[in-house]
Parts: C-alpha cells; structure tokens; sequence
C-alpha cells in the first residue's frame, strides 16, 4: 500500500466498526426483541392522518414536461447570473463581444427549444 | 465577426452547417404536416451532403482549436465524412419509412441530425471532456429514436435497455476519464502524450485505461458488453437500426483510435494482448450466436457484434510495444467505411420490406421473394454476401486487408481464428438468401413502393459494393494516407485575460 492511502487506514477501521457494531445491534434486536405486532404497529406510518390508498399512481405525462421545461430554463439562468456580473468587468478590458457571442448564441438555441415545444403545444396543459 | 472566430468558421464549417442545420430542421418539421417532413427530409439531405463534400474536400491542417476541444486533422475529416454519408443515407430510408405512416414522427429527421452532429463532434476532438459530452449527444439522440415507434412495446423496451445500458457505459468511460486525468493530470490527449509518468501512477492509469476500454466496448457491442445489442436491434425501426449499427461503430473506432494513439507510449499493460483477447470473444460469440436466431434483424446484431471484433483485431495490429503503428490506420479505416456501406444496403432492403409501419424481419417472412421481387432479393444477396467475404465484392477485399495486416504484424494464430470464424460466418449469411430463392412464397407478397431516392440509393450501395470490391486501389489509398500528425495546438482563446477581473 502507498503512503498516501495508508493514512487513511484508522478510516477504514471507523468504517468497519460503524458497521459491524449496527449490524450486531440490528440483528440483536432482530433476534432476541418481543413482537406484538397489530394493525396500527404494521401501518406505513405510525401516527398521522391514517394512510389511503396506493402511492403508485399514474401521472399525467404533462407533469413531466413541465419538469423537464422547468429544468433547462433553471440550468440556464444558471449559467446567466455569472455571466452577467462579468459582463461589465470583461467590456472595461474591451473583451465585451467575445462573451457576449456565445451567450447569444446559447440563448439562440433555447429559444428554438422554446418554439418548438410551443409551437408542438407542450404549453397547453387542456388539449 | 471576431478575427478569432474564423479558423473556427474556416476548418469547421461542415460541423458548424449540420449543428445549425439540426436545429432548423427542428423548426420545419415543428408543423406536423406530412408536407412539412418532407421539407425537413429535403433540409436534412441537403445537410448531409453538403457536409460530406465540406470534409472530403477541407484541407486537413492538423491543428487544434481551444485546446484540444476540436482537432482538424486527416482522421477526423475522413470519419466524420463517412458519417455525413451514413447520415444522407439513413434520412433516405426514414423517409420511405415514415412517409407510408399516417402519421410520420416529426423529430426523427432533426434527432437523427443530432445524433450525427454528436458522432462527428466525437472523432474531431481530442479533448476527452469534449468526447464524453459528444457521446451523451449522440447516445442521447439515439435513445429516443429507438424508441421512435411509441405504439410498439418492443421499440420501447428496446430504447430503456439501450438507455439503461448506454447510461452504464457511459459512467465507466467517465470514471475512466476521471483516473487518466489523475493519473496525467491532462485532459487533451495531445498534451498528455507529452507527458512522462513515473511508475507510481501505473495503477492509476491501468484502471483507468480499462474502464475506458469496458465503456467503448459497451458502445461498440463487443463480447462480453454485447447483451443488449440484440434486442434493441430488433426493437428498434429499421432505419435507426442501420443508422445506430453504421454511425456508432464509425465514431466509437475513431475516438478509439485517437485514444490508442496517446495511450500507447506508456507500457504500464499489455494493450495489444488485451485486445486481441476481447477481439478472439467477440468473433467467436458474435459468429456463433448468429447461428441460431432466426430473425434478420438479431442476425444483423450479431454480425455487428462480428464485425467490432474484426475491427478490434484492426485495432490490435496498431500497438507494438510503445509504437502506435499509424500506417495501419488506412485498413481499419477501409473496414470502417465498408462495413458501414453493406450494413446501410441490409436495413435499406428492410426498411422496404416493412410497410405501413410493420417492420418484417423473420426470416421465414422471406420466403420466395426471389422470385415475387427479384431485384430486391438480388440486392439483399448481395449486401448479404459481401458482408459474409465472398468475391468480388467490397466485404472481401475489406476483411482480406485487415487479416493481411494482422498476419504481417505477427498475430498470426489471432487472424487464422478470425478467418475460421468468418467462415462460419457464411452460413448464417445465406439463410436468408436460402429462404429467398429456394422456397415457395407464402401468401400474398406486396411489397409497399419505393420511392425514387430509395430505387436510386439502393442502386448506388450495391454499385459501391461490386465497386469497392473491385477497383479498391482509389479508396484503399486515400484512407491508408490518414495520419494523425502530432503537431502543437493554436488555441483560439489566446486572447481571454488570464487575471479574474
């Protein structure tokens, strides 16, 4: 073993004891603990509003779209915040045109994404 | 315009026309008309060529741009020109296919110039992020194609296997990345293959070099990653089939060539060992399986999965020792653009025989079409033969360079077993042929019409076929011209201030 991974060795013995002494007191309770199951003790939850029902419903496809539609224009402003602060600092250097190119262009395809599920009426949630 | 941004515009423009050319195409297929597809069609082909005669016709300088992130050099233009030519191809036949629906599928034409526009990213960059995001572009595309026919389970079945899978390999090749990056701390493989590495980064770079090498051999169907390969082969329509089978192999074996290229000069594991081994499973599962099945389409996956280990010997012969053996290139590059030429020939016969929507592969579908269509049986025959190695087809002279070649380099037994297999192969190959000539036809044969273009291409591709079998000397000399001159990069973005603002 390397140097550099054998510092790491007391992690590796951490490791092993978290799991070794969970998995003794797991199988201990496992094994040994009393069970008086009952109805309420076997619910998914135990205090609450009582569960109904199953939680695997069919969903609209349309909530997908709008997560993904929700999705890239998130990314996007991610990408638009930093930029615009450098805007200013890059055109002081004379530099503004070479970072706003590529943001126009950026924003170009989005806005044909944009059209096109707008146009293919991704936007109409009645149709 | 920026002074900087014309090498770009000047050695890229190809890449530049499909990408801006995918997204129009979005635009004009945005209606849903059949007539709008059709323009889409006319857009995307038009595109195709175009960028095709751009690649053919640039002048390779060998040089990269923004740091390794696009490389126009000899190997990436004759690639990605075979690409462009699988790509015109394949919107022919998705028109035949889709234009006999009620209803085509708007997004196949601008998926399927995506799924190019990332095939070729991948052979003309050096970067290995670049190559990573190209890939996902590509795979991406090439998902949802596969799953293009929605009222089919098997299409949609097919297209989650390939994602599920394509997502696996993906992550090793970028696990595999992220070791060669710490092993060599470079990310462009032009730049890494100046670097000296001292032998306490050998487990690092071992590791890394053969996840990658598990993650192409996913992409490439090769034994032991083949599983999926057939299903989604069967799955998918039978343009997308012929697209996926053509256009992945093409730039899987470009980026790997590339990547051999670096990996080479340091002996830290045996790569020419490795390769054959994978390439000998490959063979030998590949030809074996094909026997039994009893579908065109699984007979097509298996023979893919044949072929990448015909190409992966290819790739063995290149490695001796420290050397990356550069004038081999040109066999591997002949098999490439052969083997994407007959395969395109089998699924244009497929993608005719399907009509309406209904996709017709088994072979007992076949039977006595040689006699109630003998022109496109003949064709079929052809393709079929010429993929199996019969003279005087392009098949033969492919497979006869690439067995030379690893005959010359010394894998003697390695080629003698890949012989062997390929004879196997034959048999396989002419069960189709067999159920055409040699039984009655059952029930009523109406073959749906083919469109002109498609009388045309299939004239063209059994033409290339006879062609390339007998006078090779043209091609075979350009494609053993490509080199990968090794040459210090111009990065376009000299000019950025190197202090944050």
């Amino acid at each position: 073993m390397t140097p550099q991974l054998g510092q790491y060795f007391p992690l590796l013995i951490i490791m092993l004891m978290a799991l070794v002494f969970s998995g003794l007191f797991i199988f201990l309770a496992f094994a040994f603990g009393p069970k008086n199951p009952d109805p309420n003790k076997l619910d998914v939850y135990e205090c609450g509003v009582p569960a109904t029902g199953d939680a695997r419903h069919r969903f609209s496809v349309k909530f997908f779209i709008v997560a993904m539609i929700f999705l890239l224009f998130d990314v996007e402003v991610v990408f638009l915040f930093p930029w615009a602060i450098l805007l200013k600092s890059f055109k002081s250097q004379g530099m503004g045109w070479e970072i706003f190119w590529p943001m126009a262009v950026f924003l170009g395809m989005l806005a044909v994404g944009l059209f096109y599920e707008w146009k293919r009426g991704a936007l109409d949630w009645e149709k | 315009m920026k002074p900087d941004a014309l090498p770009l515009i000047h050695t890229f423009w190809p890449l530049l026309l499909i990408g801006v050319g995918a997204f129009a195409s979005l635009i004009t297929s945005v209606w849903g008309s059949v007539r709008s597809f059709r323009v889409t069609g006319l857009l995307a082909f038009g595109i195709f060529l175009g960028a095709a005669y751009g690649f053919a016709t640039l002048d390779p300088v060998a040089h990269s741009l923004a740091g390794g992130i696009l490389r126009a050099d000899g190997l990436g233009y004759f690639l990605s020109f075979l690409i462009c030519l699988i790509g015109a191809v394949t919107v022919v036949f998705s028109f035949n296919y889709w234009e006999n629906l009620s209803e085509p599928v708007q997004e196949v034409l601008p998926l399927i110039l995506f799924a190019a526009l990332g095939m070729v990213l991948m052979v003309l960059t050096t970067h290995l992020l670049t190559l990573v995001l190209a890939l996902e572009l590509m795979s991406l595309s090439l998902y949802v194609l596969v799953g293009s026919r929605r009222a089919d389970p098997k299409s949609s079945e097919a297209a989650i296997k390939y994602f599920l899978l394509g997502s696996v390999a993906a992550a090793f090749l970028l696990f595999g990345i992220s070791f060669l990056y710490g092993a060599t701390g470079q990310m462009d493989l032009s730049l890494m293959g100046q670097q000296a590495l001292s032998p306490d980064k050998a487990l690092l770079f071992q590791v890394g070099v053969l996840l990658l090498l598990i993650g192409f051999a996913f992409k490439v169907a090769a034994v032991p990653f083949h599983f999926w390969a057939p299903d989604v082969y069967e799955g998918s329509p039978a343009p997308v089939t012929g697209f996926m089978a053509a256009g992945v192999k093409v730039a899987a074996f470009g980026a790997w060539l590339r990547l051999l290229h670096v990996l080479v000069s340091w002996e830290f594991l045996e790569l020419r060992t490795l390769l054959v081994i994978l390439s000998l499973l490959t063979m030998f599962v590949g030809n074996l399986a094909a026997l039994r099945q009893r579908s065109l389409k699984r007979i097509m996956a298996y023979s893919s999965v044949a072929h990448a280990g015909y190409l992966l010997l290819g790739l063995a012969t290149l490695v001796e020792g420290a050397v990356f053996l550069e004038a081999g290139m040109g066999v591997i590059l002949f098999y490439l653009g052969t083997y994407g030429l007959l395969t395109l020939g089998v699924f244009a016969m497929l993608t005719l025989f399907s009509s309406k929507g209904k996709e017709i592969s088994k072979l007992d579908d076949l039977k006595g079409l040689g006699y109630t269509n003998p022109v496109f049986a003949a064709a079929l025959t052809v393709f079929l033969i010429s993929l199996a190695g019969i003279p005087p087809t392009a098949g033969f002279v492919a497979k006869y360079f690439l067995f030379a070649r690893a005959i010359e380099t010394g894998l003697i037994w390695p080629a003698i077993l890949g012989i062997l297999t390929s004879a196997v192969s034959l048999y396989y190959y002419l069960g189709p042929v067999v159920q055409m000539y040699f039984h009655d036809p059952v029930g009523e044969k109406s073959m749906p019409a083919a469109t002109l273009g498609m009388k045309v291409l299939v004239s063209f591709l059994v033409l290339g076929a006879f062609y390339l079998g007998l006078f090779p000397g043209k091609y075979l000399t350009w494609s053993n011209g490509i080199r990968l001159e090794a040459s210090r990069s111009t990065p376009i973005l000299s000019g950025m201030p190197q202090t944050r603002p």
